[in-house]
């Protein structure tokens, strides 16, 4: 059904609209002046066909889907955050860091990187902004603290996959065929999810709901099924306290009466 | 076998692997300097050098100085250009390189080198240092769930037998499932797992100090028995020995 609107409807539709600046050039190039075909007496931004073409897109805001964003990665994300205790020292060389100290480095740090977009200007008004780029600061609390324990996605290198990965992510729907329009609407490429309006501020949070839900649903787990856990282990642990101590006390005794016994052996 | 390792996270290059190891002897040195000097304060009015971290020995392992500059992007914004950081780890070019996935000939070479510095049995910190790198090596860098669960708790195998390795997977939705999935998956059963043997432990520890104590006690004895025996045939001054000359005495009528 929803194959077939777009096979029939919006297809076409984008197809159609797309096609309204090669269809202007072409429809110009069917003219002639003085004998001469428009396109041999025309010159600059008009000069040839695929050049008026080009003079047309920009001029009904079609360029703006040729805009691409710029993704920054500092690299100051660590590879591993472990929940031992370990010493900062040697593992802040290797990207390893522990959740119990890893703020008194660098303190509470929410944000890493940036995004650089195209601003939301449109060539066709002459607007100045629109060569220029916005840059967005990304929002990356968990990519930078949840525990690697919880952390279910790797980037094809093996390495630790970051907001900064999720931005360079391809994306590959095509908005059900209408991405090239929403391409013009949106004013950007919209090549990878960090292309996506708003991506620095909903992408993180969004690759936090994975550890989030795991996290969750296992605490949720234990905590349902305490009640069967719980006692038996904290049972099985003093069994195995009163083991030891009662055993080693039992063993100390029976080896210092045997050792008694091998003193007085007569020789 | 699959050409790639069989893990995700990455494995660090051996020459980080020698480097550490170098950090540690000196480290060491330095320690064991400063104890016989007769402690710290001692040491200082000798002008013994302190044991270094591991960052400030990476920055200048020979000690003879690391100039920064302003304008440098290197880390701790040393000087690239100096004869003095000529031996600064952070500027060589491997220090950066990682290798994707877990390299268990670069482990193991890491490892007997842990192994290589235990001086003898007393080296207890030797030993433990060693222990607790065999278990986590510093030289393997875990970056996903899937990668705390070892092999034996895996049931995701491709039709070679090998572990499943999610970065060869070019899809992020299949890579982030294989993750996913190995890790959940290999977490429940080391959990599950591991309260098995908690439910085991008074058990084992019970049986086990008793089969200590048999082993122990029965060994007593023998030698008990053993030392019993000997008396008997050589020493002609114990006391059964003495009581049957005094028997035969009697009835020799000698007394």
């Amino acid at each position: 059904m929803v194959q077939s609107i777009e096979d029939n409807l919006i297809d076409p539709t984008v197809s159609g609209i797309m096609n309204v600046p090669a269809n202007i050039a072409e429809t110009i190039g069917d003219f002639e002046a003085f004998g001469y075909d428009v396109y041999d007496i025309m010159w600059g931004d008009f000069g040839s066909e695929e050049k008026a073409t080009k003079t047309i897109e920009s001029m009904i805001g079609f360029d703006r889907a040729d805009r691409e964003v710029v993704v920054n990665d500092p690299g100051d994300i660590p590879n591993q955050v472990t929940l031992l205790p370990i010493d900062n020292d040697i593992n802040r060389a290797i990207g390893r860091r522990s959740i119990w100290n890893i703020f008194e480095e660098e303190g509470l740090k929410m944000t890493s990187g940036t995004i650089e977009e195209p601003t939301f200007a449109w060539n066709v008004f002459g607007d100045d902004d629109f060569d220029e780029t916005r840059t967005r600061t990304v929002f990356a609390p968990f990519s930078i603290y949840t525990p690697t324990v919880l952390w279910p996605y790797t980037s094809d290198d093996g390495t630790r996959f970051t907001v900064h990965d999720f931005a360079n992510t391809p994306l590959e729907s095509d908005f059900l065929g209408a991405k090239p329009i929403v391409e013009v609407i949106a004013g950007r490429k919209l090549d990878r999810y960090g292309a996506l309006p708003g991506f620095a501020k909903w992408g993180d949070p969004l690759l936090g709901t994975g550890p989030v839900l795991i996290g969750g649903t296992a605490a949720a787990l234990l905590g349902l099924t305490a009640w069967f856990w719980g006692p038996a282990i904290a049972q099985r642990a003093a069994a195995t306290a009163k083991s030891a101590v009662f055993g080693t006390l039992e063993l100390a005794g029976a080896v210092g009466g045997k050792l008694k016994d091998v003193a007085k052996a007569p020789f | 076998m699959s050409a790639r390792p069989p893990l995700a996270g990455v494995t660090l290059p051996s020459q980080y692997a020698i480097s550490l190891m170098d950090w540690r002897k000196e480290r060491d040195y330095r320690k064991d300097a400063i104890k016989e000097a007769g402690g710290k304060i001692a040491a200082r009015e000798l002008g013994l050098p302190e044991p270094r971290g591991w960052w400030e020995y990476s920055i200048d392992p020979r000690g003879d100085g690391a100039p920064t500059s302003a304008n440098s992007n290197a880390p701790g914004q040393l000087d690239p250009s100096s004869p003095l950081n000529t031996d600064a780890l952070v500027l060589q070019n491997w220090w950066d390189s990682s290798q994707s996935g877990r390299n268990e000939k670069m482990i193991m070479q890491y490892q007997q080198m842990m192994r290589s510095e235990i001086d003898n049995w007393k080296d207890i910190p030797g030993i433990i240092n060693y222990t607790l790198e065999s278990i986590s090596p510093d030289v393997y860098v875990p970056t996903t769930m899937a990668d705390y669960v070892p092999n034996l708790f895996n049931i995701f195998q491709d039709e070679n037998g090998n572990r499943d390795d999610p970065s060869n997977m070019d899809n992020w939705w299949k890579r982030t499932g294989a993750t996913a999935g190995q890790g959940i998956v290999g977490l429940l059963f080391m959990g599950a797992a591991g309260f098995g043997l908690v439910m085991l432990t008074p058990r084992v520890v019970e049986r086990g100090l008793e089969t200590v104590e048999s082993v122990v006690v029965g060994s007593l004895e023998i030698v008990e028995k053993a030392v019993g025996k000997t008396s008997d045939i050589i020493n002609p001054f114990s006391a059964k020995r003495r009581l049957q000359r005094q028997t035969t005495k009697q009835l020799l009528g000698k007394d």
